[in-house]
């Protein structure tokens, strides 16, 4: 059995609409995630006590289905009361939802990191609460929070291949098309991996230079 | 929604599905640990193919989709004469998937057993094997039992990715059986049940542990990898 | 004795439990072992004083070849360590394998104890013989509960280190290289991180050892300890012997003016070893 790469070259505008799908998909998806993210974490720390229980009930949840689960739940389900939407809506919406614990995890981790020292100060000149957390919170916790975000991103990256199953036109998916056409699954799905895997490799080097030009200018600012 | 007596038929079904999610995730943990450890006393030799190997596979592992190894490692199992065998790619995919995640978190609990230890060892005469086995590996999997645990976790969280290829686990089970009766609801509802039921406990106890752990136990980077 | 003068007839041989000539060590650029030597006769207790970075640890680990020195000889009784001759002649290293046991013949007991946290006392003293002697657990136990005996922890056997205080889990490291019957023990600085009022605890094991005849070779800032315990005092700076001698001589008198101002450092405190 020969392995022959050639056969995949006819379709490389297939896959790379098919990744410039993923991209864009991801973009949307980590976008509203975060934007989730923030909202929970938000919710968790000054809303009404209701509103927590129900935050951690939808947090445990989460963490515990798998998100293929989910993302059926989200298909099959939906229809069921009426809600019908197109899949990549569903497949973006999913991933969100999915997503958004973690982000939240992050950003409160990020927000505990900020010493407890530089708020108390300024709520002692008398900052008000939004001021702080944009003046004095929010410059101290982002560096902290980036670089682990992008971690979240590249595994958002990855989970996208699986909106294939449930037909959303991404990589995967457009894969899985020249597989069909080619007969040539090996081929194909190495291929597929190098974009993957050089993609993911790309991020987690930028993370880690930003990572380390971040950590350097921290440390100086809270130079004691 | 009330529960259809075709859905309660459909039960044992479903508990078959689980049973077989449960076995996966057993296999996954087992082929876990074995691929694991191999890349890490891989990266620990001074053979520097072995090395670079070694990492080639921990990068891969994790900068790829495992729905794409899956198909990988499903397509390439004909060529060695295991065709027709979803089960075997399935589980054979989850151990050297999750294996990559092991290897780094046994190395990120090495420096529990300290430089002293080891030359404590070494000059009483201690061979290297026996020094790996009894000295340095029990602390680290003590160290690493946490995160070890939230990895298997994850790991029991993939499984569902078997149903692209026709395992009867519990999510591929459940879509059979929507595919006969219709009442997707409900049955997704069971299904989502017999996931939640397990991983919930075990998230909760593996708090409860952790929070007596070490932090660099916990390896809160590593939460999401993807399915 | 003058510095660095090796006695003509110096050979290794039965009558030395540890001889060790012209040790050169470095790390990168820089020469930590300048030419050592040193010859430790059975039963003679010899303290090496000297300042930080003198090299003493290092040397420590050149004799039982934990750090091989660049240049020099290392011998314990009439066999050479680390190295054997080869088959044109010229020095080879030896295998693995018989390193290992050669190292089993010399004792080292470490400034941080270095006791395995996972193990409880007994195992710890016991993990010598099992892995690297190959007795049976029965033997095995059986010399490991005469060797805590002997460090007076005789109640402590299902202890873990970590339930220890510094002095006993010092002494169980003790214990644990007693177990082994070596030829010779090598003490790097044994209560250097000690609190003070576990230190006596721990020479005191010590002195009964040196009254038992054991050869050893104890780095030390316990000028009193060697005082009154050693045979011979070697005092090292800049990586070479500085001075030798018997330590009435050393210490009351020092000949060099290094010694002179290390010693004005150190009050010896009689009171306390």
């Amino acid at each position: 059995m020969t392995f022959d790469l050639s056969v995949v070259t006819r379709y490389v505008p297939v896959l790379l609409s098919g990744f410039g799908a993923t991209l864009w998909l991801c973009a949307l998806s980590g976008a509203l995630a975060c934007v989730l993210g923030v909202a929970l974490s938000v919710g968790q720390r000054r809303g009404p006590r209701a509103l927590v229980v129900l935050i951690d009930g939808y947090v445990a949840l989460t963490l515990a289905l798998p998100l293929l689960v989910l993302l059926y739940v989200m298909f099959y389900v939906l229809p069921d009361f009426g809600v019908l939407l197109p899949a990549r809506v569903v497949g973006v919406v999913t991933l969100a939802i999915y997503y958004a614990p973690y982000v939240a995890q992050v950003i409160q981790a990020a927000i505990d990191a900020v010493p407890a020292g530089t708020i108390e100060a300024g709520v002692a000149i008398g900052m008000s609460p939004f001021a702080i957390a944009r003046r004095i919170a929010a410059p101290q916790a982002l560096p902290l929070l980036l670089p682990t975000l992008t971690g979240l991103m590249i595994g958002l990256l990855k989970d996208s291949a699986l909106l294939s199953v449930i037909s959303v036109h991404e990589l995967m998916f457009a894969a899985k098309g020249v597989v069909s056409d080619t007969y040539a699954p090996l081929e194909v799905y190495c291929v597929v991996a190098l974009v993957y895997w050089a993609t993911t490799a790309m991020l987690h080097f930028a993370t880690q230079q930003w990572e380390r030009r971040l950590v350097g200018a921290h440390l100086t600012a809270l130079a004691r | 929604m009330w529960l259809d007596p075709q859905v309660v038929q459909s039960l044992p079904s479903l508990f078959d599905g689980w049973l077989l999610t449960v076995e996966l995730t057993l296999l996954g943990a087992a082929g876990s640990l074995v691929c694991g450890h191999l890349a890490l006393a891989m990266q620990l030799t001074r053979i520097a193919p072995l090395r670079w190997s070694a990492r080639l596979y921990i990068s891969f592992m994790r900068g790829t989709p495992s729905l794409v190894q899956l198909f990988m490692v499903f397509f390439s199992l004909p060529l060695i004469g295991l065709g027709g065998r979803p089960m075997l790619a399935a589980a054979l995919t989850l151990g050297l998937n999750s294996g990559a995640y092991t290897a780094e978190i046994l190395r990120g609990n090495m420096r529990v057993v300290t430089r002293g230890q080891l030359e404590a060892a070494s000059a009483l005469g201690m061979a290297p094997l026996r020094i790996a086995l009894r000295i340095a590996l029990p602390q680290m999997l003590k160290a690493s039992a946490p995160a070890l645990v939230n990895e298997f976790t994850i790991l029991l969280k993939t499984t569902p990715l078997a149903s692209v290829v026709a395992v009867t686990e519990l999510t591929y089970a459940g879509q059979m059986v929507i595919a006969r009766i219709y009442t997707s609801s409900q049955i997704m509802l069971l299904v989502s049940i017999g996931y939640v039921a397990v991983v919930l406990p075990v998230i909760w106890l593996g708090k409860r542990v952790g929070r007596r752990a070490p932090p660099h136990a916990r390896t809160p980077r590593s939460v999401m990898r993807g399915a | 004795m003058k510095p660095n003068q090796t006695p003509a007839a110096i050979e290794p041989g039965a009558s030395n439990a540890l001889s060790a000539r012209d040790i050169v060590k470095s790390f990168g650029a820089q020469r930590v072992l300048d030419g050592v030597s040193l010859d430790v006769a059975r039963g003679e207790v010899v303290c090496i004083l000297g300042p930080s970075g003198s090299g003493k640890s290092t040397l420590l680990r050149c004799l039982n070849w934990l750090a091989p020195p660049d240049a020099g000889e290392v011998w314990i009784g009439d066999e050479r360590v680390g190295m054997r001759d080869g088959a044109h002649g010229a020095p080879v290293a030896r295998p693995e394998r018989e390193i290992r046991m050669q190292r089993s013949r010399i004792g080292m007991v470490f400034q941080s104890f270095n006791l395995w946290p996972h193990m409880s006392a007994l195992d710890n003293v016991m993990e010598g013989l099992l892995a690297v002697k190959r007795l049976s657990r029965a033997e095995a136990r059986d010399i490991a509960v005469e060797a805590l005996r002997k460090v007076g922890l005789s109640g402590k056997h299902t202890a873990m280190p970590a339930s220890l205080s510094g002095g006993q889990q010092q002494r169980v490291g003790i214990a644990r290289t007693l177990a082994m019957s070596p030829e010779v023990i090598l003490f790097d600085e044994p209560t250097s991180a000690l609190d003070p009022e576990l230190v006596g605890e721990v020479l005191a094991v010590m002195r009964g050892l040196a009254a038992a005849q054991t050869t050893m070779i104890v780095v030390t800032h316990e000028i009193g300890f060697a005082r009154d315990v050693a045979d011979r005092v070697v005092f090292m700076d800049g990586g070479k012997v500085v001075e030798t001698g018997p330590p009435a001589q050393l210490i009351e008198h020092p000949s060099s003016a290094r010694l002179r101002q290390f010693l004005h450092r150190f009050t010896p405190e009689a009171s306390r070893s």
